[in-house]
Order: C-alpha cells, then structure tokens, then sequence
C-alpha cells in the first residue's frame, strides 16, 4: 500500500512514531521536513523566575477575592419547578445584570463560545464569563421575567450551550421558542432591542418566533443573516458541515449573506429550503420535504438520499459518540427512510451496515465498523 | 509529572486536593504562555490572563468537571479569554471581519529555532514554511495544536470547538495541501532529514 504525506502525519498515533515506521523513500523524506517545520516552533515558556511571580500574584489575589465573596454571593438565583416535566426556569437577570460588556451579537457569541465538553451539560454563559450549569432541562425559560424597566446602557449576551448528545428547548424573553439540537450555541442579548430582536446561532436550531411586527428578529449565522416576518423555520449552520441551510414551514423570511457569502437578498416562501455550499459559494433554493429537516425537535431523523458520510457526522453528534470506520467509507452510497432517536446507536448502525458484512464493536464514547474478513 | 497524569491530577484538584492546584500551575504555565502568545504578541496581557485563568479554576472549582481533560479544559479556556480581551480592545472594529477569521491566530512560522544541516536543506525547510504561512487561520491553528503543541485529536477538538472527526479532517486535509504545493520540489534530491529534537 502506498501511503502518501498526510496519511503519515494525519494518523492517531502521535505522527513520530508514525514517521518511524515508516519505510525510507521520497515521501518519508518529504513528511519529514513537513513535520520538522510543524514541531519546531515550540518558543520559550515563562522561565522559573517569571513563573514563581506569576504564581505569587495568582494566590494573593485568590485570598482577597476569598474575603470579599462572602458578601457578595447574591448574584444568582435559581428556581428549580421540580416534576415529570419539569420546567426549570432562571433567574438569570440578576445574573445577567452585570458585567459592562456592550458588543456586537457576533462578537459577543465569539467570545463566549465555550468548550463543548463530552460530559458537557447544558449551559448559559453571560458576557462577564459567569457560568451557569442547567443538567437535563427540558425546557429552559426566559420569558416569565419582567422585563427590567431600566434604562441602563450595558447590556450584556449570554450563550446558550447544548453539549453534543444532548438537545433543549428554549423560551426567549420575547416568548419565542427555540429547539437547539446537540452541538448548538444561541447567543442572544439579556433584553432585546427596542428596534430589533436579534440572536446569534451555531449549530442547528428550530425557531418559532413570535409574532412582533414592530421589532423584527433576526438569526445571525456565520453564513447567513435571515430577517424574520413572523414564523417557523429550522436553520443548520454546524462550523464543520459543508453547508448552511435554513427551511421555512411557515410565514416569510428574508435571507441575506454574510461575509464571504454574498448573494442577492431573498425572500423564503414556506416549504422552500435554501442550501448554501460554504465552499462554493452557490446558493440553491429548492422545494423540498420540510419534514425531514425538523424531525429531530420529535427525535426521529429522517433520511432523504443523504450521503452516508453525512448521515454519520449527523449520529455523531446526537449521539455524542464516534464513529470510525476501518476502511474508507466516503462511497457514493446514500438513505432514506426515517430512523428513530430513541434507539440505541449500534441499533441504527446495525440497519445502516448490513450485519452479515460488518461488524459494530461498542467501545467507550466510540464504534467501530470493520468489514467482516472472508 | 513524575508518574501522575494530568488528568489524575485534574481530578484531584476538582476535588479539592489543595496541592494539585500548584502541580498543575507548574505543569501547564509555560505551555500555556507559550500558546497564548500564538494569539497576541503582548505577553503582559498573556501573563494576566493566565493569572485570571487559574484564579478562575480556583474559585469555580467545586462546579469544574472532574472527567474533563485537563489539557483541552486550559489551553481552550485561555484561548477564550484572548478572543474576549482582544475584542475589547477593537470593539469598533468592522462586525463581520472579526468574525469571519474568528480568533486571529498569530503564528508566523519560521526556522530559526532548528537545527538545519546545510542550505539545500535550509531551502526545502523555508519553501515547507512559505506555504504552511499561506494555509488558513484554521488550519494553521489544528497542526500547530496537533504538532507544536503535541496535542491528541480529542484536545485539538475541544479547544478548536469542532468535532474530532472534522478535527482530523482538517489536519489530514491542511497536510495533504502541503504536500500537493510541495510537489514540484524533486525530493529525491534532498538529503534525508534526521529528526532532530528527541522527545522531552
């Protein structure tokens, strides 16, 4: 087998010990010098001396901030409505309530994208980098507080985390609802805007806003600006997806580029999906099964000869779990039907790889897929 | 980190193990300083970020995960106070140039740390260099994680914010770039490259 350059360097192992192995020749020769450049830019740490400072200065301000907290632990409340189904609710304005920070909403979502951890809950992260950790809410809702009739200038975000694996509903101060599915942030500002509601989405959310025709909103996506007159409609815009697409189910939205991604603005008729290939920059609007793109908010997927190794990137991050198949698997092969996310994974795998041919080993917070050997 | 690893040590601390708080101090300053100037060129603010990172960890340490990695957990919460520092300081900066670069990542690569053996292999290092600088901000950023910094997937992932799978992506992809630019370079000419640095 002849592997090339970024097979050697791009392996699991460390890439040393995957050079090492490998057999002299051209390409040895060439990883070699790529891998020389990559690790040899390793400069100088603080030094003992700087290092000893630094640590000082860390401990004497933990034990003066250790004597002023005592007064000051009001700052968060939280109601917990216990129940089957339950609706944990939070106090967040008092929380939210400090901190100076007045951005832009995509700055603000930048600065507070925070680690989506494997064991990761589900989180709300204010603009002062005040953390907030809700496990397993179903619902989490913001609109059941006064809005604060202060005029105060500073008006900090909060981000919204739902870890891979996991999805929640929420309830914005506006009364709009939004599902966000696994690997999701929505950042969004403690009170809106009196001319205009506007929220920042990573990720995949399906909004139903409601209806405010004095202040419109607005879904800010890396890609996309979509202008909403009212509505329901579900967008996707993972970083690591090669595309961005909203579709709409109901009412009228406007779609606007972003960025690199400039393109005439448009208006969305209800059943139209708009596909945008990052890349490419080629902007597709199609009639398409709305259906299939919010069956998640019911936890089923439903396929429409999508490409498997979409499908598999899709699992993963619902599942919160990887899949790593032995051989290449980017065939052109694609599904449809529906599959139910109630089930455990290696049920779903089982359905996708025929078991005769493959087999589906469980480990940890991985699966692998090997082609049975005959 | 004689016998103890960083995550035991990690668990520890969430813990409350009052001496795991230095040892992981001394562990990751420097490599955290290291990285951080990947992100600004102005270590005062380097340094005072760190300093706010550990004081940070210190007091929310009881709602810390215990399972997280301890690598990833650090180098991606420093990353995160750089970004919210550096847009601070250019808050009237144009909104969407900011974002479409996210945070900009600072590393000019070069070769003046190495150990070269002659000019023909001082040219094939600052050709490798040239194109690795032409890569994106993105890319730079994985394979400085992933081989500057030695990190494994799962810790690029987590501080990059992307998942493993397009983490790997990204690195085999920004390699096999490389690797196509690099092409017209007749390699069997090139005298073979020892690896120079033995692993610490």
């Amino acid at each position: 087998m002849n592997r090339n350059v970024e097979d050697i360097l791009g392996g699991d192992d460390a890439p040393r010990q995957n050079l090492e192995r490998e057999p002299d020749g051209p390409v040895k020769k060439m990883a070699m010098s790529i891998f020389k450049v990559l690790s040899g830019q390793k400069t100088p740490g603080l030094g003992p001396e700087d290092r000893e400072q630094l640590w000082k200065r860390i401990t004497s301000t933990i034990s003066e901030t250790d004597q002023k907290r005592s007064k000051k632990i009001r700052w968060l409340t939280l109601a917990v409505a216990a129940g089957i189904a339950a609706v944990v609710t939070v106090s967040a304005w008092f929380w939210l309530s400090q901190g100076p920070v007045q951005a832009p909403i995509a700055l603000a979502a930048l600065s507070n994208q925070n680690l989506l951890m494997d064991t990761g809950a589900i989180k709300l992260m204010g603009g002062d980098e005040r953390m907030l950790i809700l496990d397993d809410a179903p619902v989490i809702d913001l609109s059941s507080f006064p809005n604060q009739a202060d005029t105060e200038e500073d008006n900090t975000f909060t981000t919204l985390t739902v870890p891979y694996g996991k999805r929640t509903e929420v309830v914005l101060p506006d009364g709009s609802k939004v599902w966000l599915n696994a690997g999701s942030q929505l950042t969004f500002p403690q009170r809106f805007d009196t001319q205009k509601r506007e929220v920042y989405l990573e990720g995949e959310g399906y909004f139903d806003v409601a209806h405010d025709a004095r202040k419109p909103f607005f879904v800010h996506t890396a890609d996309f600006l979509i202008k909403v007159l009212g509505t329901a409609f579900n967008v996707s815009s993972y970083r690591d997806d090669a595309f961005t697409s909203t579709v709409l189910v109901s009412g009228k939205i406007e779609l606007q580029g972003v960025g690199k991604q400039q393109f005439e603005k448009l208006v969305l008729e209800p059943g139209n999906t708009a596909v945008l290939q990052k890349e490419a920059s080629r902007l597709e609007v199609r009639q398409d099964d709305v259906e299939s793109h919010i069956s998640w908010t019911r936890r089923q997927l439903i396929l429409r000869s999508t490409p498997l190794a979409e499908l598999l990137i899709r699992l993963e991050r619902i599942y919160n779990t990887e899949i790593v198949t032995a051989n290449e698997v980017f065939t052109d092969e694609t599904f449809s039907g529906r599959l139910d996310l109630t089930q455990p994974l290696t049920s779903l795998l089982a359905i996708i790889y025929d078991q005769q041919a493959y087999v589906i080993k469980q480990e940890e917070r991985r699966i692998v897929i090997q082609e049975k050997l005959n | 980190m004689a016998g103890l690893t960083e995550n035991t040590c990690w668990k520890d601390f969430v813990s409350g193990k009052e001496y795991a708080f230095r040892v992981l101090y001394d562990y990751y300053a420097d490599r955290l300083f290291a990285f951080g100037c990947r992100y600004s060129q102005d270590t005062e603010l380097i340094r005072d970020l760190i300093h706010d990172l550990f004081v940070d960890i210190h007091h929310y340490r009881p709602r810390l995960d215990a399972n997280a990695n301890a690598t990833a957990y650090l180098f991606s919460s420093l990353r995160r106070k750089i970004a919210s520092a550096v847009k601070k300081r250019q808050r009237h900066m144009e909104l969407y140039a900011a974002f479409e670069e996210g945070i900009p990542f600072l590393i000019e690569w070069d070769i003046e740390r190495m150990a070269i053996r002659n000019e023909e292999e001082a040219e094939l290092l600052r050709r490798v260099v040239k194109e690795v600088n032409r890569l994106s901000g993105r890319h730079q950023e994985a394979l400085y994680l992933r081989f500057t910094c030695e990190l494994d997937y799962a810790e690029v992932a987590d501080v990059m914010g992307v998942s493993i799978a397009s983490c790997r992506t990204m690195v085999y992809r920004a390699v096999k770039e490389l690797r196509k630019k690099l092409a017209d370079i007749p390699v069997s000419n090139v005298l073979f490259i020892a690896l120079m640095h033995s692993r610490k």
